[in-house]
């Protein structure tokens, strides 16, 4: 059974007109998110994710413009959106959560003045029951002893807990998608661990879709129903996120999964099969595919067009003139 | 018997926090709170840890690049810890460090030719000639271009400066590096050309590594013996296998069970630990993982556990783990 | 990986670039400072030139007669005296050509001197902290703590006259900002891996000082020391027209507006010129200054 469709983005492009020349940080991404899904953005560097994720919200700053394409969200397009329509979704309908919460929360303010904001602002609730709503969050997200913690200032926390804060804020308006930009990269693997939890525990109970951007397969595997991933500023495979693990046919996305060193495999102390190369400057792409100086099975073809995304089976969409055949053995 | 290239002997560092008018320190953080431990000749000794666990701080107090509080560090046979600078110069064209930031650790005002020349230029080895060749020779081993070496750190991407690092590490021939978090800063694609490398000189160089990460894949996959830290001190030492085969202590099972598997289909049963890591400023009394343990008992702040070794050089510091690898858990009530 | 494999393609640009010459390139940007630049250039050609650009005058020689007027003390602007003559019939011009070399070494020289006593100082006190540190920044609290004009003026009474003595005296109050500045540049470089990189080496703390710290806080300093040309033509200036630095004959932007006051109302212009002159030449390098800034910002370019 098809869920119903919440977010589409169509062929959405965000150029930065730089002095040095134009950087195509989105390149024409076509994303689809489900109610209550997880979708998974992965990758490198200067694959345009973050600034993906930003363009959703339409808070990219100078000297970043849209250059095209539609966002899709509840039947609607965002782009076609007043700044004032914009500014109601953002944090009511969409509420995002970033790498260092640190900067984003106000460091002259308690946390649960900051929560509390983001509540007073989008619901219609007066003080008293927004501060009773504010102590609920701060309790379901985890934080001990919330009426004590209500008053405490960012600085006085741990990124863990500061984490924690952020999610009370994003979740506090019951958020029909919640995207998390690299949300546990700044954390200790244990307390990531937790926050992981967290985000799992608080998807299933408030039913929000979750884009989650993260440079780390591994975290894509745990959290996502379906998985894009992006390379130079396009998708480059999309697919449920069983099939980018077990059968991923985009050199891409193939040779990433060969080269992180394994939890399982005996054969340690030996050479990863590496991808060649390195990421292309943004200001000198490669002609043709942006993957093929870098690619084992590039042709001549691979050096002259740019493959279109494809669907090669149903629901498995590739960007490649050549799509990996054998993929046994990739998942360790 | 392998020979050690490495000894650190209950080794301190306490860091002064200064307040108060007259600068006075009110605090202490313990970075490194009494740890030993050896390093063999020829193989990769990893310390992991989250941050706050001192392992960097362990690394740089190694090389005399932070001034140790207590404790001993002997280099082949050689006690160094008091060594002054000057003591210490001849001894560093043997003991390199490659650093994390590919962008702090490269001077930006220098060529990457002159920064590879550099340690060639203060210990005096050949003349410029000479010098010119051998750093030449060194930025092929680590795969950069020659034709580079008048170019200036900016114009080179993460990897790149990382291979510069290494390069300038490499450069006098050294026997011990410390690597410490060399490809954390890396996309997940340049990780593991820069691992490839490093492993492959230690193989043509016969090196030998401190290696210091938070990433346990990374680590699993370069080092013989793996070294957990948790707070300034060292929880449990082990071959690599052994410790992810058989880990004894409750931290070392908790954090590996914390890591992120790139499988959807394994869903494993996690260790959450509750709460967050205390600060170095204060730490518990006793057992410092006691408020994060499951199976913490009173002993557990009464008596800071010793790191012994329970057999086969498996050293683990927990009152519930005795000799032969016998547990003794019994969770809290 | 085999041997000679190449990692390419990741580099900025294909060609080489020097960090001065996209400094340079961002200067360019900043119209101002380009036209301060040239201004400044044109100064320092026509200061140097003064002797052909002087139409046959001579900075000390008084003029006995000239034709359009009785008298050749104070007259105005005419040919072949394009300014004038001042109270004792010299030719004004060629007074502020001349003028203009006293004023631009000043200048020049006591920056340098300044900022090379500052550069001294807060290396050794960045690097080393603790007892020195403590010292050399007291030292430099007291010495931005004197009434620098007073002071200047005695210190001026007591060694008269000569050029040496000037730039001596206003040197020696120059060179706080950028000790200070170079501290606090030093104070965070050193917590940077390359410093710590140059002590695993094994490099001592001077090489350290020189070869990594120095280049790295030059960009401030330049910017502090373009500025302070402009500070010290000024105190140069202040000094002379008090009577109190370069004397007469010698000519000084500042000695002649010393010697044009007594006759304000008779002969203005006579204030004129090397007011109009030290206002262009500080105000050009002001805006160079600001460019500079501008163009060396760390933080738009690593």
């Amino acid at each position: 059974m098809e869920k119903e469709l919440l977010l589409e983005v169509k062929n959405l492009k965000t150029y930065f007109y730089t002095d040095d020349g134009i950087v195509k940080a989105v390149d024409g991404i076509n994303l689809k998110l489900h109610k209550s899904e997880v979708l998974g953005l992965v990758g490198e560097s200067g694959c345009g994710k973050s600034v993906a994720s930003l363009s959703v919200l339409r808070l990219v700053d100078q000297p970043g413009k849209n250059a095209g394409g539609e966002i899709i969200f509840k039947g609607e397009d965002l782009l076609k959106k007043s700044e004032e329509e914009m500014r109601k979704i953002r944090g009511s309908e969409i509420a995002m959560i970033f790498q260092e919460p640190m900067t984003a929360l106000n460091p002259v303010y308690t946390i649960g003045d900051q929560v509390m904001e983001a509540i007073l602002i989008h619901q219609d609730v007066n003080e008293e029951e927004a501060k009773k709503k504010t102590i609920e969050m701060l309790d379901l997200v985890g934080i001990p002893d919330p009426k004590k913690r209500f008053n405490e200032y960012p600085h006085e926390m741990s990124g863990g807990m500061r984490q924690r804060a952020m999610i009370a804020m994003a979740m506090s308006c019951n958020p029909d998608l919640l995207i998390s930009d690299e949300a546990t990269t700044a954390l200790d693997v244990t307390i990531q661990a937790q926050i992981l939890e967290l985000m799992k525990d608080l998807q299933k109970r408030i039913d929000t879709a979750i884009l989650f951007i993260t440079h780390d397969l591994a975290l894509v595997a745990e959290m996502a129903d379906t998985v894009a991933v992006a390379y130079m500023g396009k998708i480059v495979e999309y697919s449920s996120v069983k099939n980018i693990f077990k059968d991923p046919r985009h050199p891409y996305t193939y040779g990433l999964l060969k080269s992180i060193p394994s939890l399982i495999s005996k054969k340690t102390k030996q050479p990863l099969p590496a991808i060649e190369g390195m990421i292309p400057s943004p200001y000198s792409m490669p002609k043709g595919c942006y993957f093929h100086p870098r690619c084992p099975f590039a042709t001549d073809e691979c050096r002259k067009n740019i493959p279109e995304l494809k669907e090669i089976e149903p629901g498995h969409l590739v960007r490649c003139f050549h799509p990996v055949e054998n993929t046994k053995g990739v998942s360790k | 018997m392998k020979k050690s290239i490495l000894e650190v002997k209950n080794l301190k560092k306490y860091f002064p926090v200064v307040g108060g008018v007259f600068s006075k320190p009110i605090a202490w953080v313990k970075a490194v709170d009494d740890i030993s431990f050896s390093i063999f000749e020829g193989e990769t000794f990893s310390l992991v840890g989250e941050s706050g666990s001192g392992k960097t701080t362990t690394g740089k107090t190694i090389l005399k690049l932070i001034k140790p509080t207590a404790g001993q560090i002997i280099a082949e046979d050689i006690d160094i810890t008091n060594f002054s600078a000057s003591e210490m110069r001849p001894l560093r064209r043997d003991m390199q460090i490659i650093f994390q930031d590919p962008y702090g650790s490269l001077n930006p005002r220098l060529p990457v030719g002159e920064i590879i020349r550099e340690p060639l230029v203060v210990h005096r080895v050949g003349n410029k000639k000479e010098q010119e060749e051998r750093v030449v020779e060194a930025m092929q081993v680590v795969g950069l271009r020659p034709g580079y070496l008048h170019r200036y750190p900016h114009e080179f991407s993460g990897g790149q400066r990382q291979r510069i690092g290494i390069a300038r590490a490499i450069v006098l021939n050294p026997k011990f590096i410390v690597a410490d978090e060399p490809v954390s800063a890396l996309d997940a694609s340049i990780q593991s050309q820069v691992l490839n490398l490093l492993m492959d000189l230690q193989q043509k160089l016969s090196l030998t590594y401190l290696f210091i990460a938070h990433n346990l894949a990374v680590v699993r996959h370069v080092s013989d013996r793996i070294g957990v830290m948790y707070l300034g001190k060292l929880m449990e030492i082990t071959d690599t296998m052994e410790l992810f085969n058989n880990p004894l202590h409750p931290y070392t099972q908790a954090l590996l069970s914390a890591i992120p598997i790139p499988d959807p289909e394994i869903k494993k049963e996690r260790i959450i630990l509750a709460g967050d890591i205390p600060s170095p400023i204060n730490p518990p009394s006793g057992c410092v993982f006691r408020t994060r343990c499951i199976y913490a008992q009173d002993i557990c702040a009464e008596k800071t556990p010793q790191l012994v070794d329970i057999g086969n050089g498996h050293f683990t510091a927990c009152h519930f783990v005795k000799k032969g690898g016998k547990t003794e858990f019994t969770k809290k009530s | 990986m085999a041997k000679n494999t190449y990692i390419d393609g990741g580099t900025t640009t294909s060609e080489t670039y020097s960090y001065w010459r996209k400094v340079f390139q961002r200067l360019r940007k900043h119209h101002l400072a380009m036209i301060a630049l040239f201004v400044l250039g044109l100064l320092i050609l026509v200061v140097v030139l003064a002797k052909p650009l002087s139409f046959g005058n001579d900075p000390y020689t008084y003029i006995k007669s000239v034709p359009w007027i009785a008298r050749p003390e104070l007259a105005p602007p005419g040919p072949g005296h394009p300014l004038g003559l001042d109270n004792m019939a010299r030719d004004a011009w060629s007074r502020i050509l001349y003028g203009g070399r006293v004023s631009l070494a000043v200048g020049f020289i006591c920056s340098f001197v300044g900022a090379s006593i500052g550069l001294f100082f807060g290396l050794i006190a960045g690097y080393f902290g603790g007892i020195a540190d403590m010292l050399i920044m007291r030292f430099t609290d007291f010495m931005l703590s004197i009434p620098v004009l007073p002071i200047m003026v005695v210190l001026a009474a007591v060694i008269r006259g000569s050029l040496a003595a000037i730039i001596f005296i206003i040197s020696v109050f120059s060179w706080m900002g950028v000790a200070r500045l170079v501290r606090g540049e030093v104070l965070s470089l050193k917590e940077q891996e390359f410093t710590e990189a140059a002590k695993a080496i094994g490099e001592s703390p001077a090489r350290i000082m020189i070869i990594h710290l120095l280049p790295n806080t030059m960009a401030p300093v330049i910017v502090a020391s373009t500025l302070a040309i402009a500070g010290n033509i000024i105190y140069e200036a202040t000094l002379s027209f008090l009577g109190l630095g370069i004397r007469q004959p010698t000519p000084s932007w500042g000695n002649m507006l010393n010697g044009a006051q007594t006759f304000m109302l008779t002969a203005p212009w006579l204030m004129w010129w090397p007011g109009i002159a030290i206002l262009i030449t500080t105000l050009a390098f002001n805006f160079l200054g600001d460019g500079l800034r501008d163009a060396l910002d760390p933080r738009l370019y690593r």
